[in-house]
């Protein structure tokens, strides 16, 4: 993002801020889309997280790339978004048996990104969250642990339960798959 | 075991790391309205405009639903007076209503859902030409060639609504299509249905329409500009339309400055705006005199050279300034 843009967004220019926004919004919108349970709170977390990123603009230390400094911007508002519901379903209990199967037992890779989407908004909050930090943007425990106010034992151990609860969905998905095809 | 739990994130990581999608439409305005004043609002706003929003959508249900029951009422019950049919609506409408609202929620929940599919990655959204002009050839086939450290941003709907912003200056060829296409910038407004034509934002706002009838709307004073003719904003007023006197304009981007028969005095304004330097001509003799000739990517030396040698007048340099100087012509 170029620095007289910035400057003028810091500034209050409309046109300034609505190009900042046209550049960097499809991005944004595919990250929320990953935290948010349905489109509604995807666009609820990019509204907010935009707001909070024109307001807080000149703060930006310029050493930095802007997009790595937007997308802190909306994770956080992403975990604030569900922070109240991040560990209230800690008791859901899947069974599991997907470990006994394997993965590539079928073609994942060929599940399209709205299907992926679609698994992942249905993790519970908590799982959601953590599962995003580790195994997409790739922060370590530690890190997790920090952003969210949580031991690194719990991180883990919500990281594993999202995997297990992604399995269950994945071979149950693969299940319904199989079914339409034969018929 | 490792294996597949990384099998998992990998999956995940390489589909869904990189997602782009289009934010609906009215983001931007919810965010701007926010915004709005200079003194930042509190982060807390949106989702209570959001709120507000749904109120506001499902009383217009509610009011629509009571509207169309007062109507079914009133037909089928013609003999009742008025006042009591306003009495009982709000009962009778409720449980309507309830169920209006419903199925309308589930609608735009379908709609909004249906956001969802199309998640192809679509090629940038913003174009800036950094040292170099850049040509970029748009999905609607609209080609637009930008002049260097100019940006180009396209409407998240587009091509469903041709809109584009335009920071810098370009050359656009607009094909015919369904919608008209636009170059919005914060103070001017431009439209047409197919054409060419050029548009700076800066230095000064100019446009210059080479072929096609454009519309073109600054500080609420609009003129319709027609092929070979120009505009321009000086001092927030929008100019006159004035026909196009010199081939020049596209020379930033052809490389080619053409003269035929032109006077000293445009040249000399053309070269200027090609090669960015102030040029000045020492008398006014000099302004008479006639050039005829084509350069084609030449250094603003030779530029110079030429004329020097074509009417016998020499130039010096002061900083970023050159004089001509010279007796003239008649």
């Amino acid at each position: 993002m170029e620095k007289e843009i910035l400057d003028r967004c810091i500034k209050g220019d409309r046109q300034a801020q609505e190009i900042l926004y046209r550049s960097q919004s499809r991005k944004v919108k595919g990250i929320c889309l990953r935290y948010a349970r349905t489109v509604f709170e995807a666009e609820d977390i990019l509204q907010e997280a935009f707001i909070k990123i024109f307001t807080n603009l000149s703060k930006f230390n310029q050493s930095g790339p802007f997009e790595a400094w937007v997308r802190r911007i909306v994770l956080n508002t992403a975990i604030d978004f569900y922070k109240s519901n991040l560990y209230l379903e800690n008791q859901v209990n899947i069974d599991s048996t997907g470990e006994a199967l394997q993965l590539s037992a079928y073609d994942a890779d060929q599940l399209s990104e709205e299907e992926l989407l679609k698994i992942l908004a249905m993790l519970p909050d908590g799982y959601r969250v953590v599962f995003n930090l580790y195994a997409i943007e790739g922060f370590s425990h530690k890190e997790i642990a920090d952003m969210l106010n949580i031991s690194e034992g719990t991180s883990k151990s919500q990281l594993s339960k999202a995997r297990n609860y992604i399995k269950a969905l994945l071979i149950q998905y693969k299940f319904t798959e199989d079914g339409r095809q034969g018929t | 075991m490792a294996d597949k739990e990384h099998d998992l994130d990998d999956l995940f990581r390489s589909k869904l790391k990189g997602l782009e999608a289009d934010p609906l439409s009215s983001s931007w305005d919810k965010i701007h309205s926010t915004l709005g004043t200079p003194q930042p609002a509190p982060v807390k706003a949106p989702s209570f405009v959001h709120k507000y929003w749904m109120v506001a959508a499902l009383s217009m249900v509610v009011l629509t639903a009571i509207w169309v029951s007062y109507q079914a009422f009133s037909t089928t019950q013609l003999s009742q007076e008025h006042s009591s049919v306003v009495q009982q609506d709000p009962g009778q409408g409720r449980d309507g209503k309830l169920s209006a609202a419903d199925t309308n929620i589930s609608q735009e929940q379908q709609i909004k859902n249906s956001e969802l599919q199309p998640l192809q990655s679509v090629k940038g959204l913003v174009y800036t030409a950094t040292d170099t002009l850049k040509k970029v050839t748009l999905v609607d086939g609209t080609v637009v060639t930008l002049q260097k450290n100019a940006t180009l941003v396209l409407d998240p709907h587009f091509p469903d609504t041709r809109i584009v912003n335009l920071q810098g200056k370009a050359f656009f060829e607009v094909p015919k299509a369904t919608h008209p296409f636009e170059v919005t910038t914060a103070q001017t407004q431009l439209r047409l249905q197919e054409g060419v034509f050029v548009f700076a934002t800066k230095p000064e706002v100019q446009l210059f329409v080479k072929s096609g009838a454009v519309q073109f709307k600054a500080n609420k004073v609009e003129h319709k500009v027609n092929s070979g003719e120009k505009v321009s904003v000086v001092k927030n007023q929008l100019s006159n339309v004035a026909p196009i006197t010199s081939p020049n304009y596209l020379s930033w981007q052809t490389g080619k400055l053409v003269f035929d028969n032109t006077q000293l005095d445009q040249v000399v304004s053309d070269i200027e705006s090609y090669y960015g330097m102030g040029i000045s001509l020492e008398s006014e003799g000099l302004k008479n005199c006639r050039f005829t000739g084509v350069f084609e990517k030449s250094s603003l030396d030779e530029v110079l050279q030429v004329l020097s040698v074509s009417f016998d007048l020499k130039y010096n340099q002061k900083a970023s300034r050159y004089t001509l100087q010279g007796a003239g012509c008649k």
